[in-house]
């Protein structure tokens, strides 16, 4: 049965969705103020954990305790195996190569040649640590005696509160890249490198042969011919490709999350700002499908009017 | 398509060629071969106008329809 729409209900009916949208949207912001944290739950702030950082004076002048901090946070990264971060090959926002200097007992004391060993890293750009929330403090990603720990808030059963916890887990964590990382060998990353190598050359390939379809599509315009079936057959692939990009990115995500399962805990979470810039190629490729329902429109009617005598 | 046109025998009994008819309708070689082999979807009053007159003849005559 083919469903007949009418084009003012259409147009009516998002107008009026949008507008309880909206509608919706301020309540929830007016009634949304008036909430405030129950009573019976109890915060403790005795801290059983020692700090991960060792705590820098604050009574120190600006400049010392500048430096002090700086340097902590160069231990931090250097601990945590993320220090120098330096990239590799890798498909945009969804999995890459890339490796870091680790060292465990290193102090900086002597900054004039790079400590460490270098560790070779496969990157899930997709995914990282659950972002603080209201109730939760942040999730803390460190490595102690060279096992990786997530340090972060949970309920208290005994005490009817909440503590923190040193959690352990297998992945690492980059800060610099705000990515998930799974530790590898040096001669898995060639191989790796190699086929992830040979994906994006093909992206890249790809992605100017779209290109080149779009100029040759203005080029046949402006030659007065908008109205050949090549045109169409470009301005169809540029739709699929925008529109299958983001679809395809977001799958892929979730391949990677299957194929290193047992390195995820719920405390991962998917990056949000992945998925928050992929609604622009959504929305270029629904254009792109419209001009091609248009043009798809135009060459029938083109067709018939140079078959009339 | 049921429609038959049959310019070429209307065509062969005025004996006018092909060259002759386009000059004369005042259409080009090619939108008329289009016309003859069957492939136009469309004829235009216009051009049917003068087309038979130019043949002397009813569009009937050109247009047929055969089930």
């Amino acid at each position: 049965m083919k469903v007949k729409i009418n084009t003012n209900f259409l147009v009516n009916s998002i107008v009026t969705i949008i507008v309880i949208l909206l509608l919706i949207y301020f309540a929830v912001i007016i009634l949304g103020t008036s909430q405030s944290v129950s009573d019976d739950i109890v915060y403790v702030t005795e801290d059983y954990l020692k700090p991960i950082e060792p705590v820098v004076s604050d009574s120190l002048p600006y400049s010392e305790y500048k430096e002090l901090s700086k340097k902590a946070e160069k231990i931090r990264d250097l601990k945590n195996g993320d220090w120098l971060h330096f990239g590799g090959i890798g498909i945009a926002e969804v999995i890459g190569t890339g490796g870091a200097m680790y060292c465990d007992t290193c102090t900086m004391a002597n900054t004039t040649d790079i400590p460490g060993v270098k560790q070779d890293y496969i990157l899930l750009h997709g995914w990282t640590l659950k972002p603080e929330s209201w109730i939760y403090d942040d999730i803390v990603f460190h490595i102690e005696n060279g096992q990786s720990y997530i340090r972060k808030t949970v309920k208290d059963k005994r005490k009817y509160g909440f503590k923190r916890v040193d959690v352990p887990v297998k992945f690492r964590y980059s800060r610099t890249d705000d990515c998930l990382m799974i530790p590898i060998s040096s001669s898995l990353k060639m191989i790796l490198n190699i086929v992830l190598g040979v994906i994006e050359f093909s992206i890249f390939i790809y992605m100017f042969y779209l290109i080149a379809a779009f100029l040759k599509f203005i080029v046949d315009i402006s030659k007065g011919l908008p109205f050949t079936d090549s045109n169409l057959r470009r301005l169809k692939l540029i739709a699929v490709s925008l529109i299958a990009f983001p679809i395809i990115t977001f799958l892929l995500n979730y391949v990677v999350r299957v194929i290193f399962n047992n390195y995820f805990t719920p405390d991962v979470a998917a990056k949000i700002g992945v998925w928050g810039s992929w609604w622009r190629f959504m929305i270029t490729g629904i254009i792109f499908l419209m001009l091609f329902k248009a043009f798809k429109q135009g060459k029938t009617l083109k067709e018939e009017q140079d078959l009339t005598i | 398509m049921p429609i038959i046109i049959n310019l070429d025998v209307m065509m062969a009994k005025r004996k006018m060629s092909l060259t002759e008819l386009s000059e004369k309708v005042g259409i080009t070689m090619a939108n008329l071969s289009i016309l003859k082999t069957g492939k136009a979807k469309a004829v235009r009053l216009e051009t049917l106008e003068n087309i038979c007159r130019i043949l002397d003849c009813q569009p009937g005559d050109i247009l047929e329809y055969v089930k």
